[in-house]
């Protein structure tokens, strides 16, 4: 945790706090919206960061594994969470009408893509991949909501009186996991023997 | 004994040919993943008029390629800092580095300019209906649609740089990115858009006093073209000095970091001379174009004064 990137974090959920905060101030204005989804976006790309290890080569020779050191990281994103949660419950508590908690999911996936493609890059061989992870998230984020490609079938940001509210949700939990699963993957040791070794290790055995 | 003739040495001077290092920046920031992405990502949101309002076309070029531009040259720019201690010993001074990812940043400019001219020769191809263009005469349409898109192309990764010089941090990029967008979104679209009075003096000012403003919107939900345009304030050509003027900033801010002596002292002259330029053109984009909000139909066109959500 000490090795943690926290001015980055704190800087990015920082900034998702000011945004959510401009969204309570102007609630039930054309602006909350635009700001909310900027401000879990900014969320997303705090996130980002969690999985930045500057000193990853003197870290990858120490005996904790890349997996359990990311598990360790992932705790981090408690915080951007916290922020996101904490920013909606209040917009639906001064603006009932707009259903704000419905974004909740929408906020899970942004965190999820700011983990999943900070973990992607870093399996590329970048060991501090937030400041690229950090924006690309949140241009993810601008773009599937500018063009919600999906609208036919799903809103990704179901506000009002947008239908479709559980394909949403259905929606956006299929992101998580999808992005948990990418993550778990990209954080395994480089090295360690896939199902593979065994048979050969075998065959080796039964050489000698 | 053998003479031996040897050619004779001339002193070299320290570096100051900035055109190798600029076409070696060029190269890297032409090949990154984030540009080239951003670059094909535009191309294909620009082929047609696949929305948003034609008017508002600008967004596409400036996000795809102004918004990731600032981070692929954030990232260059930071790149050789990492290796400061070598670089430094070589003879080329900070100042010229900065001079040369600078005018690497022309990559981005030409790439958004072909890609603008491809929107633009697709739109001509299958022109749009008149009231499309709400009150924006030939010249303001084409400063609209071509001009101020380039002119941010351009912008986003010149901020870029210097962001990379002056904030030396993990996430400053990130906020930065931030940091724009929110005042672009709120600049471009509040004045005109809530229940603040567009054709106030305050309102005007702050429509026009961003990296990123709108001219227009619409009732276009993508199922059908627009049946209503409301045109905002501001005058188009003086906007588009004004941001140009921000560019020149942004450079001069990345070249005054490290700079020594007379470079520093023409730098600095430099700087002041486009804050006058950007607060002349700033003042003239108020002050001139459209002094409140016009709805245009198909039927004809109106001036309101308080926004869309506020109804008149």
């Amino acid at each position: 945790m000490r090795s943690a990137p926290w001015l980055p974090l704190l800087a990015g959920s920082a900034a998702a706090t000011l945004l959510l905060l401009g969204a309570v101030v102007w609630h039930g204005s054309g602006f909350a919206p635009i700001t909310t989804l900027l401000g879990l976006a900014a969320c997303g790309g705090a996130a980002a960061y969690v999985l930045d290890e500057e000193s990853a080569a003197v870290l990858d020779a120490t005996p904790t594994s890349q997996a359990h050191r990311v598990r360790w990281r992932l705790v981090l994103v408690a915080l951007p969470a916290a922020v996101a949660m904490t920013g909606l419950l209040l917009l639906d508590r001064l603006d009932p009408s707009t259903h704000w908690l419905r974004m909740v999911p929408f906020a899970a996936g942004c965190l999820a893509i700011g983990v999943v493609l900070a973990a992607v890059l870093r399996r590329g061989g970048n060991r501090a991949p937030g400041d690229l992870a950090g924006v690309v998230a949140v241009s993810v984020v601008v773009l599937l909501v500018a063009t919600d490609p999906l609208k036919a079938w799903v809103s990704v940001a179901p506000l009002g009186d947008s239908g479709h509210v559980g394909r949403t949700v259905a929606l956006w939990s299929a992101v998580v996991l999808v992005c948990v699963a990418v993550t778990a993957r990209c954080s395994r040791d480089p090295g360690v023997p896939g199902a593979g070794y065994a048979r050969v290790a075998e065959i080796g055995e039964i050489q000698a | 004994m053998t003479a031996l003739a040897l050619p004779a040495v001339h002193d070299v001077p320290a570096g100051t040919s900035v055109r190798p290092l600029a076409l070696i920046e060029a190269r890297r920031f032409a090949r990154h993943p984030l540009f080239l992405i951003g670059a094909v990502m535009c191309a294909i949101f620009s082929y047609g008029h696949q929305g948003p309002e034609e008017l508002d076309y600008h967004v596409i070029p400036s996000f795809f390629i102004g918004v990731l531009g600032l981070v692929v040259a954030a990232r260059l720019t930071a790149s050789t800092e990492r290796s400061a201690a070598v670089v430094d010993s070589a003879p080329k001074s900070e100042t010229v580095r900065t001079a040369a990812m600078c005018l690497a940043c022309l990559v981005p400019t030409v790439t958004g300019l072909a890609i603008v001219l491809m929107h633009r020769a697709t739109i001509a191809a299958n022109p749009l209906p008149e009231h499309l263009y709400g009150t924006f005469g030939s010249l303001d349409r084409l400063v609209i649609t071509v001009l101020v898109p380039v002119i941010a192309c351009a912008g986003g990764p010149l901020l870029g740089v210097a962001t990379a010089r002056w904030l030396r941090f993990p996430g400053a990029p990130l906020l930065v990115v931030l940091t724009v967008m929110m005042w672009g979104n709120f600049s471009g679209y509040v004045p005109g858009t809530s229940s603040m009075d567009s054709s106030s003096l305050f309102a005007r000012v702050l429509h026009m006093a961003s990296p990123y403003t709108a001219f227009a919107t619409g009732d276009g939900n993508g199922e059908h073209i627009s049946r209503v345009i409301t045109s905002f304030t501001g005058s188009p050509v003086w906007y588009a000095v004004w941001t140009l003027a921000l560019c020149g900033l942004a450079a001069t801010a990345a070249l005054w970091h490290g700079a020594r002596g007379e470079t520093r002292r023409t730098v600095g002259r430099a700087f002041v001379a486009l804050v006058a330029v950007a607060l002349v053109a700033l003042v003239l984009a108020v002050a001139m174009g459209n002094q409140t909000n016009f709805r245009t139909t198909e039927a004809g066109t109106r001036a309101v004064a308080l926004g869309l959500l506020s109804g008149g």
